[in-house]
């Protein structure tokens, strides 16, 4: 805290003065940068080589050190007391980077390399990405796109949205939202305590989609032509769908599955006391005043599904029917 | 070790410990569940394996011992060349508690034993000190460590957790007390350092404590109204498992702050 406030102090007292210096990197060569206060922001061109732009106190000093295949960004505070510093780095579309900080905001524009942003007290932005791609705030947005390979976004007190991503994705928040829109994924896993999870994009053969959430709708947007096996679990929920759907299974509490298509992906969705949607593609993933988009005909309030059961369990077991032994099948 | 009994069985070698460390993405998660429906043998080692994390109830009591360090220290080295702490410490949990764990409470109880050695040794060194090996810390009074299994009702813990509405004693079972046990010390290690987060960090933690804790007592509750309902005891581990994960990352985010 004192710290803190020092170094407001000291940003508010002490001149500003601009660094501009630019030095050669050799392929391969990863940048890291670890802020206290201000911003981050990279932006990415085709020379290997890497401009540091910042403006920051003329009390602290700034200096690019290249140990290896690390280039690290050096600060020097007045005293060693942290400063408010905004870094604007050019850098290598292939560089690395290792950025993190406590009370700054980070962004990244069309990178190709590996990113790895962190901070506290700010946002995270990343455009592009490759390979491995995480961002996480404690109390910021944060927000992925354009990024591929193993992507993990996280926020513990705001949303996090994702939009054209592909490769594997890790998407989290406790008390906030989580967004996907474009994603092409064989691979998603979106959870969080008290929010949203709202997907839309790609339902792949093979895929593995999980989507949970306590207190906060489930909105999925299923491809027409998509072949799922999908679980859906809610406690307090209720659970509907915007086109018609046959439950293979019915288990205890409000729990059914069924199956689109082939079958093939796996879909969960999982809401502890929310709403569960499945919605055509392009359609809005939230409730407008009281009225759903989406038609109320094919909504399986509880009593319709266990309608549906009833039905079923005339039925040959069906490939779904995985018959969990300490589960009965609804009366 | 090997994970592979059975003449038929064809899962690889180590699948079953990843599996049980939670190291596998969704669909290799899914297909050792598959396997394992159909496989006596593995599914005779995942249960040898888990009463290996059992037995580390055992140790429960014992104070952390010194060749913790080296585990500890590998956690905590990637950060340490740069300081003040990322946000990963709060926001990425780690690959364990990140997947998806279909446990039962006690079988997340008896992990969450091994996560009150971890956890209290971790937390000892960070903020008491360690001698030469430890991120130093100072202006930090050396106490004894904390003890490791005292289980307390959540009416009585830190500071920090007290603003969150207690669970109903009766909705804490047995199975439970290893987690609850686990979330105490890591508790007491955040109230020791709480001093070093910036009090706005510190309020969005207590915030987001309080948003799981209404979770895990509605979840406890209607595992309690449904005890059969697996679908509801994953939920609730889950759950569970965010509040250690918050709790343990914010402790590492405090030990670097300072």
């Amino acid at each position: 805290m004192i710290a803190s406030l020092a170094a407001l102090a000291l940003t508010v007292v002490a001149a500003t003065t601009h660094t501009d210096t630019t030095v050669s990197v050799r392929p391969g060569t990863r940048l890291e940068l670890n802020a206290f206060a201000g911003s981050i922001s990279v932006v990415t061109w085709s020379r290997n080589a890497v401009r540091l732009g910042a403006d920051h106190s003329s009390h602290t000093r700034l200096a690019l050190d290249e140990k290896g295949p690390v280039l690290n960004v050096r600060v020097e505070h007045w005293r060693g007391i942290p400063t408010s510093v905004e870094y604007q780095l050019t850098v290598p579309k292939w560089m690395s980077l290792d950025l993190s900080g406590v009370n700054t905001d980070i962004s990244v524009e069309n990178s190709e390399g590996e990113i790895a942003a962190e901070t506290v007290q700010g946002e995270v932005l990343i455009t592009g990405g490759a390979k491995i791609v995480k961002a996480n705030s404690v109390e910021g947005e944060v927000r992925v796109a354009r990024a591929s390979g193993k992507i993990e976004a996280n926020s513990v007190n705001a949303g996090v949205r994702l939009s054209e991503c592909s490769g594997q994705i890790l998407a989290s928040s406790i008390n906030g939202e989580v967004r996907m829109t474009d994603i092409a994924s064989d691979d998603v896993e979106a959870s969080t305590i008290n929010g949203v999870v709202s997907y839309e994009g790609q339902i792949k053969d093979g895929g593995s989609y999980r989507f949970s959430t306590h207190s906060g709708d489930v909105s999925v947007a299923v491809p027409e032509r998509a072949n799922a096996s999908v679980a859906v679990a809610t406690y307090n929920g209720e659970f509907s769908s915007s086109f018609p759907v046959t439950l293979n299974q019915t288990r205890k509490g409000k729990r059914f599955d069924f199956t689109l298509g082939s079958g093939s992906a796996r879909i969960e969705l999982e809401s502890f006391e929310g709403e569960i949607r499945l919605r055509h593609p392009g359609d809005p993933d939230t409730r407008r005043g009281n009225e759903f988009k989406y038609e109320y005909k094919y909504q399986y309030p509880m009593d319709k599904a266990k309608r549906e059961v009833n039905k079923t369990k005339q039925k040959p077991k069906t490939k779904q029917d995985d018959g969990d032994p300490d589960e009965d099948q609804e009366p | 070790m090997t994970d592979t009994r059975g003449p038929a069985c064809g899962l690889e070698s180590g699948r079953l410990s990843a599996y049980l460390d939670g190291e596998l993405t969704n669909g290799e998660r899914r297909a050792v569940e598959a396997h394992l429906a159909g496989c006596e043998g593995c599914t005779a080692l995942l249960a040898d394996l888990r009463r290996v994390v059992d037995q580390a109830r055992s140790l429960a009591d014992a104070a952390p011992p010194e060749d913790l360090w080296p585990g500890i220290e590998r956690q905590l080295k990637p950060r340490a060349r740069r300081t003040p702490a990322p946000a990963q410490a709060l926001a990425g949990p780690s690959a364990w508690w990140r997947r998806r764990l279909d446990l039962a409470v006690p079988q997340l109880a008896a992990a969450a034993v091994v996560l009150v050695l971890l956890s209290a040794g971790a937390m000892w060194l960070l903020l008491h000190g360690s001698g030469t090996r430890g991120p130093a810390v100072t202006g930090v009074t050396p106490v004894a460590p904390p003890p490791v299994a005292a289980a307390r009702p959540e009416s009585t813990q830190a500071p920090l957790a007290a603003a969150a509405p207690p669970a109903s004693p009766a909705l804490v079972t047995a199975g439970n007390a290893g987690y609850d046990a686990a979330v105490a010390e890591l508790e007491d290690a955040l109230a020791s350092g709480r001093g070093r987060l910036d009090p706005r960090t510190l309020r969005v933690v207590e915030q987001n404590l309080r948003v799981i804790d209404r979770a895990l007592d509605e979840a406890r509750r209607a595992v309690a109204a449904d005890p059969g309902n697996t679908w509801l005891r994953s939920h609730l581990a889950a759950t569970m498992k965010r509040k250690v994960d918050l709790l343990r990352s914010a402790t590492l985010l405090a030990s670097t702050q300072g």
